[in-house]
């Protein structure tokens, strides 16, 4: 648990991630996840509670458990004015790493994250996509066995952002356990095996994509792509809301998204509103609800509000 | 051990990126070296250090009226060298007849503590009938420890009243007895004659060494000190900084603790800041021919200024929230504690200015860098302003660097 002041931010929160284990954090923006990270990494004290790392307690002090953890926050946390090789050399040391050690752990991570040739360029040179690989770089460099990934790919282009989280992948696949946070619910979907969905700072439910969605009920997830001004279509969500068999209904993006129990029913009624408001609808599809359904279900909120 | 190690990465890797971005050159060297050139220019290379002894009669006799007479008619003033006309004769010694009224001592005591004069001489009750009977009477020094230059001026006058006084009741005397009229006790109204010729007064013959003030060491010491608070101030800044900039975390994320980087960012700062003193002290003096004094003292002066300097500025920018308040702040501080310090004025301050600055750790550096720089003072001399600045340094720095701490342990 962590106050701010009168605020709490984190409260009631607990999970354990297995060894080789990807999990992912999934919530919207101060919802806690960050909070929750800086207690794991020992930078945060909790004001209650306790995290332990491979049977190692974290706290401020703890370099024992904190040479187990590799952290890469959400923010660029580099000296931009060194290169990745410098930040990395100084770091390494930092975690105790010192000559041909350091110098070959240098090399092979800049080979991961593709830097290797831009490794003498100053980080302030690189792309918003390069700082995210060396950020992240400087978080796998002493070998952790939990890396923490918060938020990694905001802000990142398309390309950029694929090849992260195919490292990541990889990562995951070579027995590094991560945790990684995220409010990109197919990020999560991607990455995870298991997903812990946190809002207001306390843990609303846990477990693998097929647990989580579930545990929602036999609900399917309509979706209608309308040819519509966002108020028009505000007003239509709003009325789709009041239709019978209707669970919750919301925009996102151009896209009503429409959960229900009773798809049969529900969509033709659906369709029917969008006809009787003056609603074009271009497509319509039936699927079954994914982690923003999950969260849209457990909050009435989508995750990226 | 390994705190230690890391403390001195973290010093590296501050030292190797402020040098890189050549801040530290400009903050620590070019801007105190360039200020002193310029104010060293100004004042035409030299200034005289101008000491104001105060003289008090408590007896009030003839000898000691005499006495009083004769020391403020000789007010040391000199014609400068090379100036044969005495056009720029400036006055090294004033003597100032202090009234202290009824509280005598104390009053003298407060009047040298306030500033009024640099130091007293006091003629007690009983000098001139002592100086009848063939003594030099009782002669008191009052000086300000801090002063040693002043202090060593006046104690050098009263020894040498004491040796003129001595030197005219021998002559009296063997002038008595020569005339066969020896009773034991020598005609004052002789001895005010005898001493009136005496040249025993004379402060030309004040052995205090060399007057001269190198105006290029005094300002290089004084800009050099107004540029500390930049340099030095950086290492609680730079923990402001990085917290926004997200690399503090980063840092406590590995095992390094928050003293282990407050140590390394002090230890580069202080580094940074003894350097750049260094090279202005050695720039002046082979350039200026700027003589600072012994170099041991001024060694010891130097770091013991940069480590006050580096508990006050760490103590002002800790109150700050962000990197940009605390520049802020820092600034503000540095010229208030500049003006008061004297570091813009000279060595000749007004008495309120000269009060003021034993509140500030520039001016014990600078009261101290004055009186080695006169070539009157050694590493014993100036042990009060160096233990001053040790002390206001531990304190402020100690009160900073829990406050920076706090912004770290969260």
């Amino acid at each position: 648990m962590r106050r701010f002041g009168g605020r709490v931010a984190v409260a009631g929160l607990s999970f354990h991630i297995e060894r080789g284990e990807t999990y992912g954090l999934l919530g919207p923006n101060g919802s806690g996840k960050t909070t929750t990270i800086s207690m794991i990494a020992g930078v945060l004290r909790p004001d209650a509670g306790s995290v332990t790392i491979a049977g190692v307690p974290v706290d401020a002090r703890s370099g024992r458990a904190k040479a187990l953890i590799g952290l890469v926050p959400q923010d660029i946390a580099l000296y931009e004015d060194l290169s990745a090789r410098e930040n990395l050399r100084f770091f390494g040391r930092l975690q105790g790493m010192r000559g041909a050690e350091l110098e070959r752990r240098t090399a092979e991570v800049l080979d991961i994250v593709g830097l290797a040739e831009r490794s003498r360029d100053r980080v302030g040179e690189y792309s918003g996509g390069m700082k995210r690989r060396a950020n992240i770089a400087v978080g796998l460099l002493h070998r952790p066995q939990l890396l923490i990934l918060d938020e990694p790919t905001v802000g990142v282009d398309p390309q950029s952002r694929n090849q992260i989280l195919a490292s990541i992948e990889t990562l995951g696949g070579e027995g590094l356990s991560v945790l990684y946070t995220t409010h990109y619910m197919e990020e999560a979907e991607r990455l995870c095996r298991r997903v812990g969905i946190i809002d207001g700072g306390t843990m609303l439910a846990e477990g693998t994509r097929r647990e989580l969605v579930s545990g929602i009920g036999e609900h399917d997830l309509v979706t209608l792509t309308l040819n519509a001004e966002a108020g028009a279509i505000d007003e239509f969500v709003a009325r789709c809301g009041g239709l019978a068999g209707v669970s919750s209904a919301r925009r996102r993006d151009g896209v009503v998204e429409v959960l229900t129990d009773a798809p049969d029913v529900v969509l033709p009624a659906v369709i029917g509103a969008a006809g009787g408001a003056g609603l074009a609808v271009s497509s319509v599809a039936v699927r079954e609800p994914d982690l923003e359904s999950v969260f849209l279900h457990l909050t009435g909120r989508a995750l990226r509000d | 051990m390994a705190q230690l190690s890391r403390t001195l990465v973290i010093c590296a890797l501050d030292l190797r990126r402020r040098v890189r971005n050549r801040s530290a050159v400009i903050t620590a060297v070019v801007g105190p070296l360039a200020m002193a050139i310029v104010f060293g220019l100004l004042v035409s290379g030299t200034s005289e250090l101008t000491v104001r002894i105060g003289v008090v009669d408590l007896d009030r006799s003839a000898a000691s009226m005499s006495l009083v007479s004769s020391l403020l008619a000789d007010d040391g003033s000199e014609a400068a060298d090379g100036d044969p006309d005495g056009a720029a004769e400036q006055q090294v010694l004033q003597f100032v007849e202090l009234d202290p009224g009824g509280a005598a001592l104390d009053g003298v005591r407060s009047a040298v503590a306030d500033g009024t004069v640099d130091a007293a001489l006091v003629l007690e009750a009983g000098f001139g009938a002592a100086a009848t009977a063939g003594g030099s009477g009782s002669l008191v020094v009052v000086q300000d420890p801090e002063r040693v230059v002043s202090g060593q001026i006046a104690a050098s006058v009263a020894q040498s009243v004491a040796a003129g006084y001595r030197q005219v009741g021998l002559s009296v005397a063997t002038v008595m007895a020569l005339a066969g009229t020896g009773s034991g006790a020598f005609d004052e109204a002789l001895i005010d004659a005898a001493g009136a010729q005496s040249p025993a007064l004379s402060v030309q013959e004040v052995p205090v060494g060399g007057r001269d003030l190198s105006a290029a060491a005094f300002y290089g010491a004084g800009m050099s000190i107004l540029f500390l608070f930049f340099t030095v101030g950086f290492a609680a800044r730079s923990v402001l900084a990085e917290r926004e900039a997200g690399t503090l975390d980063r840092v406590l994320a590995t095992p390094t603790t928050a003293g282990a980087v407050i140590a390394g960012k002090t230890l580069s700062v202080g580094v940074l800041g003894v350097a750049g003193f260094v090279v202005v002290w050695l720039v002046t003096s082979v350039l200026f021919d700027a003589p600072w004094g012994d170099p041991i003292a001024v060694s010891v002066l130097i770091v013991s200024t940069v480590f006050a300097i580096a508990g006050v500025a760490t103590f002002v920018a800790s109150l700050a929230r962000t990197e940009r308040q605390a520049d802020a702040a820092t600034a503000a501080v540095t010229f208030l504690l500049a003006l008061l310090g004297g570091n813009f004025v000279g060595p000749n301050q007004p008495p309120l200015l000269r009060r003021l600055s034993v509140l500030t750790p520039n001016g014990w550096s600078l009261r101290a860098f004055a009186d080695l720089n006169a070539d009157a003072a050694t590493l014993s001399s100036i042990a009060t302003a160096v233990s001053v600045l040790l002390v206001m340094g531990a304190v402020f720095g100690s009160i900073g660097v829990r406050r920076v701490r706090s912004v770290m342990v969260r």
